[in-house]
This record gives structure tokens, C-alpha cells and sequence, in this order.
């Protein structure tokens, strides 16, 4: 009987809060041990039309959900810390912050994510889909039929990751011509583009580059990384040039494509330079690190996030939520911008530490925005071709990681505008 | 010019012609100064710093302004070098270690443009040596300014005479940046130059993660095989907790002396890691291409050590066979005796005892019996072990038997004194802990049949001791379930660890039942009742230290269901 009676009351301890709270906050800082499923616990939140908050700057960027059960179900089995408030709690919160760099922005829906991707891609070749996979997040993904045939305005956010846009597969051609995996991507691609009626490959990255750039200027999200970024900015620019290799088209680059490209279109940049020799493994000037041109490759050091006032500039605050502001660098096919490559309204925010390089940059675009991440997986390095996938139980509080699903949320924000 | 230099030769004649007895005091004064120094840097520092400064104004310049260096730092004035380094950069621009002293004092004080600019003086004082860039980059790494330090090598290897100067630099640059292809590259490079750094090949390799292991491992592994490179790999695998892939390092490696010296080097290792597999591995390599007894027996200790008593008999044996007699008595018979305990042949221990009876001392004897005695104890052979348990008295077999007879009160008490580390123990100590009773058939006859590996019997005596032991019913319960997993008896065990999530929800086997119970249902196909268990343990025991496995193992449940 008494050990009945104990067992009543351990119950009774263990469930008091879910009495009381109204609120659960998920802390975001170093106390939380699962930084990447927080994200998803909120997705999850918006999914179910409950209202969430995301606590600019407080405690690493810390969410604020309704306190129900199946809040607290899903934290506990994804290892998410989180912490009942109380309204007199919650009062204490937001009073203290009134008064600092900090800021209240509602969540208010669960945006619908697409992903840009083929078929038959391996799903840890993005760390876009590792992460949303991890994080229990749901998407769609779309390939050139879907772009070409109107369906992105179904979404409202689009992630594109190394794809080429100026149809030279990245330009892999030079290292990988014989490798099977390469061989097949091309002769998939050919048949593609002759299905859906373009002449080559070229012309039908261009073409989906334009729909996307059509998917931003009508209100759409766009969040690219790697070699995506450089590549549609070159396929938008380029769109009525020749800028792709004999080995992409059978026919050589137009030698003053250079000249003729028209960057008025393109999101993020202007005036750069293409690379006009077939054989060397770089598109542009562009990127800064040139990973894969020896002569030319910067090594790898850090990159900081910069601060920003949440108050004042609440979206690339929201983007650049952390609970680290300096981070290792990591290679991709475009590791960064070239600061003097990119317009006068793109926002810096991340720079590489020591170089005239920009990491993440955000701009609005119409009645849309897009945000660019150099590099390829965040704890990966020196990705290579070919390597072990990244496995994310093993970094569930990558700083890293957390620009993307920044990204990801950054939609389900209501919308205020910039007071700057 | 030419006046300048007729100088320089008649100051050198001049000295030359200089009685021996004057050079050799002023040295030895200096030196003398610079030693007395050294007596006093530990608790009189400033005192030392006043010899050094009479040393310096002497012959000593370089020792005096080295150990100003280390006084200096020790009093924080570090800042009192800087004029002391001038005016010994202006007696001797060239001299290596001086510059470097000014490099480390400027880094020291932060002063980032007078490093800079007197890392550029010593360039154009030293043309075409390397030096100035080396120790210019080692500074920028140690700062971790990797990307600096990288850009300095760049333009290093352009200015000097053999670019492979750099070749270590470059590796520390390419580990500090965490580029681990090039960097294991480089330092296989390295390593063909000066082999002495091997150490700090494996301390700068040893810090890659995940993908960039397997890079370090596919460039150290490259043909042709190259032993320096492999014994890097090795000392790595170990670091990396990989015992078994560390031997593999030297796979295709020709054995020749060099060789089998860095077998023993690399088993020396592993054993002092702790990791007898390896060195298991090396021992016995080393053995068959040495014919060493000795090499035989350190493979066979080792052998036992990780759990592979067949492997450790049969060395052990060899090793006998080679040895002169007396010395296989008293070396290779103790280790052969092991064995044979660890693999439950205690008659034929007893016949090894009894052969070489006749031949040991009784000090020697005692030690065989001793082994015996555990040979028994380990078969669950009570009565043969009795005798020797009563004779040597020793704690933990006394707990043993009378776990076996019983007699929990008597293996309590004799637990108290016992080693902790002795893994014969550690279940009966576990259920003593949790139980008050003093004597049970059915638990000393569990715990024989468990030593006899009679799980049948094992099962059945402790399901009949559920009812008494009390708070350790669901420890035996989950024994039991244990023994039946083992045995792919799910039918069995499920029920079992049923009972200890339902009606012992609070012990600490609670978490276990419940990832037991979700296994079972994974084998059975059955995804619903996995995601069932393993999320009750996630939300019941949210700080258990299995919650990390069974997130794991739901994702795995998640998709045999198609579920997310």
C-alpha cells in the first residue's frame, strides 16, 4: 500500500508541470542536447496549427510553443530538452527581453518544402534532405519535369543544392569522364532534356534556373547551397549566351560571353567573370575558395556569423540563429562569394574570417527572397566524391546544420517589415 | 669594402694570436654564469635574470638570451627581451635562434605588425633558407591562424632553395585544417625525410573524424606498403580505439629486422593501451617469423586477456616447447594452466598439475594450484574446489563457493574484501546488493548451473528464486530473459521482459525490458509493438543511458513500419 502510495506521488511529481505551464520553452543555446530536432518539433508544432514563437537572440534563438501533449511527447522521444513556463514565467521572459537585442517573431505555418533534386540521388549527397530527414521534417521533392511544368508555386520554399546550372556537371567531366556514376548522370540528363523538348542540357538548365527565378520574384523562398548558387546566378546572367563547354552543348564557349552576360536578373550578383577554359575545374570568379583548381584553392579556416538587431533586421537575425557565431569552414563546389562579385543590396551574413569572402548572404527578390550557404556539409569538410555519408545522430547540435533549418523556418515567420 | 673586410681578418687574426688561456676563460666564465643561472630559475628568477644579463653582455649571448626567454615569461616581462634581441640581431643577423627568440617574444606580445615585419627582416638577412618560414608558420599554427601560416609555405616554397624543407609545415597545415587527405599525404612525404617525427604525425593525424579517417587510412595504406607510414597507421587505429584494423596497418609490410622492431614497438603500445587484441596479433607475427619463446608467451597472455583462451593454449604451448624445461615450468605452465581454466577444462588442468607435480617448488605449486582451484570454481565444481578454496583462502573464491553452497551471508562477508574487478563476481555481487536473504538453495544452484552453462537449469532455478530474493526479483528475471535471448528464444523471454516493464517499472532493469522487449518484436517483423516499447522508453526513462540506442533503433522500427 505504501509503496502504491509512492509510486501515486513520483506520477503525480513527474507530471506537475504539464498541470501548470502553458508554454514550453526549447531552449537553443548549450543547455539544449538536440539542437536539429528542436526544429522539427516546431515544424511539427505549425503542422498541427498551433502558434509558436521564435525568441530572437534569447538563449541561442529559442522557440516557444504551446505546452499540449503532443508537444511534450514528440521532445521526449526526439531527446529535445525543453522547459515548462508559466505565464508568470513567460512574463519574466519577454520583460527581459524588451529590454536587449532580442525579439518575439510569430510562427504562424508550417511552410510546404520542396527539394530539387534527381530521382535517383543519394539522399545523404545533400545536406539539405540529411537534415530535414533528421529532423523529421517533410518535403517534396521536385526534378526539371516538375520545374518546367509550373508546379514550384505550389511551395513556398525551394532548396537547390549542387546541381549545375549551366549544364556542364559541375564540370566533372575533367576528373570523372570514365567513372560510371558520371557516365550514367550524363546520359540521364541527355534523355531528359530531350524529353521535355530542349536541345541540350545547357538549354534546359537554363530554363529551369528562369523558372526559379520566376518562382522568387512571384513570393517564393529559395535557399541553394554549393555549386547551385554560383550556377543559377551564371544560368540567369547567361540565359541568352553560350557559356557551357563543347563536352556540355558540341559547341565552345561564346568568347565574349563574358561581355554579353546580363546580371540585371540575377539574385546576388554582378559583374563577375566566367572561366573560360574547358579544362580547369572552376565556373567563375565567383566563389573564393576554388577547391577544385590547385593553383588557385584558398585553404579552409573559419567563417563568423554576423549579429544583427533583432528589433530592427528581425530576417537576417532569424537566419543567422546560433549557438556559435564562428564555425569551421567546409569545401564545396562554391565555398563563398567573392565581395566584390556581389550587388550593393546583398546581405553579408557570414563572412570567412581573414579573406575578402562572404559564406551566407540573403536578399530580397520581387515579392520573394533567397539565401545562399557556400559549401557542400557543414561537418564534412573536404567532402569528397564518393564519401561516408554524414550521419547526424552524431552531431545533433551542429552549428552548421542550424543555418540550414534556420532557413527552413524562416518562411513560417509573419512577415514584418525591415525597419532599416 | 675591402677596408671593412681587412678588418674582419686582422680581429680574427688578432684573436687567433690571443693567449688560450684568455678565450677559454671568458667562455668559461659566461658559461659558468649561465649555469648558475639555471640552478636559480626555479625559485629565484630575478636573480637568475641578473646572471643572464651578465652572460649575455659575455660570450653566451645565445644560451643567456634563451634562458632570459624562459625568466622573463616566468615574470612576465616579456616585453624587457625586445631590446636585448636587437642588439643580438645586430651582432649576428643571421643566427637562427635569435630571430626566432624575437619571433616568439613578438607573438607574445600580440604585436602583429612587428611580427610581421620582423619575420620579412629575416628573409632578406637569410636569403633563400627556410628557417625564417618555418618557424614563422609554426607560430601562425600554434595561434591557429592556419590559413596564414598556409599562405606563408606558399610563397616559402617559391623563394627557397629545396621546397621539401616544408614538407612537415605543410603537413601541420593541412592537419590543422582539417584537409586529411592532403594532410596524411604530407606527412607520408614527410615521414620518407625524417622518420623522428613520427610522434607528431600521429598526434596531428590522430585528431581526424569519420570520413577524414578513412582518407588518412586509404593514403597511409597506399602500395607500395612503406613501413613508417603503416606504423603511423597503427599507432592511429589504437588512438581510434580500433585494435582489430590496427594490426591490418601492416599488412603486405616485408618482416625484416625494421620490421619486427616496430611489431614490438607497436605491441608494446597496444598492450600499454590496454588493447590485447592488437597486440595479440603482433606478439604472435613477431613469434613466427622469430621463433622466440618469449614473443609466444606475450602473445599468449595477451590471448587471455582478450578473451581467447583456445589461441592462448595453443602459444602457450609452443612457447614451452621452446624453452629450456625449467623455464617452461615456471613461464609457459601458469599461462597454459589459464587457459585451460578460461575454457573449462579443469581436467585437464589437473592432469598439467599433476604431471609437473614432481618437478616445482612448493612456492610454484601453490601458484598452480591457485590457478586449479579457479578452474574448478569456473565449472561450477564445487566440491573439487573446496579443498584449495579452505587452503589459500582467498576472499573472492571464498564468495564464489559460497554463492555456490548457498550461503549468501558467507559470500556477502567475504565480498566486502573482495577485488571489484574480478567479472566472475560482478553478477552475484549485483543481486547480494539487492537482496536481505541469508541462505538459498535455488540461488547457489542458479549460479552452478550458469558456471556449468547449463542455461536450462540456469533459467529454471532462477525463476524459482523470484519469489524470494525480494527487491533483486527483477535482476533475476531479467538473468533469466538474458540467457533466453541469448538462446534466440524469444517465445521465452518476451514474457519475461513483459514482467519486469509491467510489474517492475521503477527497477533499473525497466529501460533494459522495454529495448529487449522492441528487439524481439523487430525480429518477429512486428514494427507496431517496437515503436510501442522503445517510445515508452524514451518517455518513461527520458535519462536512461540506453535512450541514445533505442532513438536509434525507433528510426530503424519507424521505417520497417513506414511510418515517420
Amino acid at each position: 500500500m505504501i509503496r502504491g502510495l509512492t509510486h501515486l506521488a513520483l506520477i503525480a511529481f513527474c507530471f506537475a508541470p504539464s498541470l501548470t505551464a502553458q508554454h514550453l520553452l526549447v531552449p537553443m543555446d548549450d543547455d539544449q542536447r538536440n539542437h536539429l530536432k528542436a526544429y522539427g518539433l516546431t515544424y511539427a508544432a505549425l503542422q498541427r496549427t498551433e502558434k509558436a514563437e521564435w525568441l530572437l537572440n534569447y538563449r541561442g534563438g529559442a522557440f516557444l510553443l504551446l505546452d499540449t501533449p503532443g508537444t511534450r511527447r514528440r521532445a521526449g522521444l526526439d531527446g529535445v530538452s525543453v522547459t515548462p513556463l508559466d505565464d508568470a514565467s513567460l512574463a519574466a521572459v519577454r520583460t527581459q527581453m524588451a529590454g536587449g537585442n532580442f525579439d518575439a517573431v510569430p510562427l504562424e505555418r508550417a511552410p510546404k518544402v520542396a527539394i530539387y533534386s534527381p530521382p535517383n540521388a543519394n539522399p545523404w549527397d545533400d545536406a539539405v534532405t540529411i537534415a530535414l530527414d533528421y529532423a523529421g521534417i517533410p518535403y517534396t521533392k521536385v526534378w526539371d519535369p516538375e520545374v518546367v511544368a509550373g508546379d514550384l508555386s505550389k511551395y513556398e520554399w525551394l532548396h537547390l543544392h549542387h546541381e549545375d546550372f549551366t549544364g556542364q556537371y559541375n564540370k566533372f567531366y575533367i576528373s570523372y569522364r570514365g567513372s560510371p556514376w558520371f557516365i550514367n548522370q550524363v546520359n540521364r540528363t541527355v534523355a531528359q532534356a530531350k524529353q521535355l523538348g530542349f536541345q541540350n542540357v545547357p538549354g534546359l538548365k537554363k530554363a529551369v534556373a528562369e523558372k526559379m527565378r520566376q518562382y522568387v520574384d512571384n513570393g517564393g523562398f529559395l535557399f541553394a547551397m554549393c555549386g547551385a548558387t554560383e550556377t543559377l546566378e551564371l544560368a540567369i546572367a547567361g540565359a541568352g549566351v553560350d557559356i557551357s563547354s563543347s563536352f556540355a552543348d558540341g559547341t565552345p564557349m561564346d568568347p565574349d560571353a563574358d561581355q554579353k552576360m546580363d546580371w540585371t536578373k540575377a539574385f546576388a550578383v554582378q559583374n563577375a567573370h566566367l572561366e573560360p577554359s574547358p579544362l580547369i575545374n572552376s565556373m567563375s570568379d565567383i566563389d573564393g575558395h576554388q577547391v577544385n583548381v590547385p593553383g588557385r584553392r584558398r585553404a579552409l579556416g573559419t567563417f563568423s556569423l554576423f549579429a544583427f538587431s533583432a528589433k530592427l533586421d528581425p530576417v537576417p537575425t532569424m537566419l543567422t540563429q546560433d549557438h556559435r557565431s564562428v564555425l569551421q569552414d567546409y569545401y564545396g563546389v562554391t565555398t563563398s562569394f567573392t565581395k566584390s562579385t556581389l550587388k550593393p543590396g546583398t546581405r553579408v551574413l557570414a563572412y570567412s574570417d581573414g579573406m575578402p569572402l562572404a559564406k551566407y548572404i540573403h536578399g530580397s527578390y520581387g515579392k520573394g527572397a533567397w539565401t545562399f550557404l557556400g559549401g557542400h556539409d557543414p561537418e564534412d569538410p573536404q567532402h569528397e566524391v564518393g564519401a561516408a555519408p554524414t550521419d547526424l545522430s552524431m552531431h545533433p547540435s551542429s552549428p552548421g546544420y542550424r543555418l540550414i533549418l534556420n532557413n527552413v523556418l524562416f518562411p513560417a515567420a509573419q512577415k514584418k517589415p525591415r525597419k532599416t | 669594402m675591402k677596408a671593412a673586410r681587412g678588418l674582419i681578418v686582422v680581429a680574427g687574426l688578432l684573436l687567433a694570436t690571443m693567449p688560450l688561456d684568455a678565450q677559454e676563460m671568458g667562455a668559461t666564465s659566461a658559461d659558468s654564469l649561465v649555469l648558475r643561472a639555471l640552478d636559480l630559475e626555479d625559485g629565484k628568477p630575478r636573480d637568475a635574470a641578473v646572471l643572464y644579463r651578465r652572460a649575455f653582455a659575455g660570450n653566451a649571448m645565445v644560451p643567456a638570451l634563451l634562458g632570459l626567454e624562459r625568466v622573463y615569461t616566468a615574470l612576465g616581462l616579456v616585453d624587457s627581451l625586445l631590446p636585448l634581441v636587437r642588439d643580438a640581431i645586430r651582432t649576428d643577423p643571421r643566427n637562427g635562434v635569435v630571430r626566432s627568440v624575437q619571433l616568439r617574444t613578438l607573438t607574445a606580445l600580440q604585436r602583429d605588425d612587428d611580427l610581421t615585419a620582423a619575420f620579412r627582416d629575416w628573409v632578406r638577412a637569410a636569403p633563400g633558407e627556410a628557417a625564417p618560414f618555418k618557424e614563422y608558420a609554426r607560430l601562425l599554427l600554434e595561434t591557429g591562424r592556419s590559413a596564414a601560416a598556409d599562405s606563408v609555405l606558399m610563397v616559402a616554397s617559391r623563394m627557397v632553395r629545396d621546397p621539401r624543407d616544408f614538407s612537415a609545415e605543410l603537413a601541420q597545415v593541412a592537419s590543422a585544417q582539417k584537409m586529411w587527405n592532403e594532410a596524411a599525404r604530407r606527412w607520408r612525404e614527410t615521414l620518407t625525410q625524417t622518420p623522428q617525427l613520427y610522434q607528431a604525425a600521429v598526434f596531428a593525424l590522430s585528431l581526424a573524424s569519420g570520413a577524414g579517417r578513412d582518407s588518412v587510412r586509404t593514403n597511409l595504406m597506399s602500395e607500395p606498403a612503406w613501413l613508417p607510414a603503416r606504423r603511423v597507421l597503427g599507432s592511429l587505429e589504437l588512438i581510434w580505439s580500433q585494435p582489430r584494423q590496427a594490426w591490418l596497418a601492416f599488412t603486405g609490410v616485408r618482416p625484416d629486422n625494421e620490421t619486427i622492431a616496430a611489431w614490438k614497438e607497436f605491441a608494446e603500445e597496444a598492450d600499454a593501451r590496454g588493447m590485447p587484441v592488437a597486440s595479440r596479433e603482433a606478439w604472435a607475427a613477431i613469434h613466427k617469423v622469430t621463433r622466440d619463446p618469449a614473443s609466444a608467451l606475450r602473445a599468449a597472455d595477451a590471448a587471455l586477456t582478450s578473451g581467447e583462451a583456445a589461441t592462448a593454449l595453443q602459444l602457450a604451448s609452443t612457447a614451452q616447447g621452446l624453452l629450456p624445461a625449467q623455464l617452461g615450468l615456471r613461464d609457459a605452465v601458469p599461462v597454459r594452466l589459464r587457459a585451460l581454466a578460461a575454457l573449462g577444462k579443469a581436467s585437464e588442468a589437473l592432469q598439467l598439475v599433476d604431471s609437473v607435480r614432481p618437478k616445482v617448488v612448493p612456492i610454484q605449486l601453490q601458484m598452480l594450484e591457485r590457478e586449479l582451484m579457479w578452474a574448478w570454481l569456473r565449472v561450477g565444481d564445487a566440491a573439487r574446489a573446496r579443498p584449495f578454496v579452505v587452503r589459500l583462502d582467498e576472499d573472492e573464491a571464498t564468495a564464489l563457493l559460497a554463492i555456490y553452497d548457498g550461503d549468501l551471508e558467507k559470500a556477502r562477508t567475504a565480498l566486502r574484501n573482495a577485488d571489484a574487478s574480478n567479472t566472475l563476481l560482478l553478477l552475484p555481487r549485483a543481486l547480494l546488493s539487492r537482496t536481505t536473504l541469508p541462505t538459498s538453495t535455488a540461488v547457489g544452484a542458479a549460479f552452478t548451473a550458469l558456471a556449468r552453462r547449463d542455461t536450462t537449469a540456469a533459467v529454471t532455478q532462477l525463476m524459482n528464486t523470484v519469489t524470494e530474493v525480494g527487491d533483486a526479483a527483477p535482476l533475476v528475471l531479467a538473468m533469466s530473459a538474458r540467457l533466453l535471448t541469448a538462446r534466440n528464444d524469444d517465445a521465452r523471454a518476451v514474457p519475461l521482459w513483459t514482467r519486469i516493464v509491467t510489474e517492475y517499472s521503477t527497477s533499473p532493469e525497466a529501460p533494459e525490458g522495454d529495448l529487449e522487449w522492441a528487439r524481439a518484436a523487430l525480429r518477429a517483423r512486428d514494427g507496431g509493438t517496437a515503436i510501442a516499447r522503445l517510445e515508452h522508453l524514451l518517455l518513461a526513462y527520458p535519462t536512461s543511458a540506453l535512450a541514445p540506442q533505442a532513438r536509434r533503433e525507433l528510426d530503424t522500427a519507424r521505417r520497417m513500419a513506414g511510418t515517420s
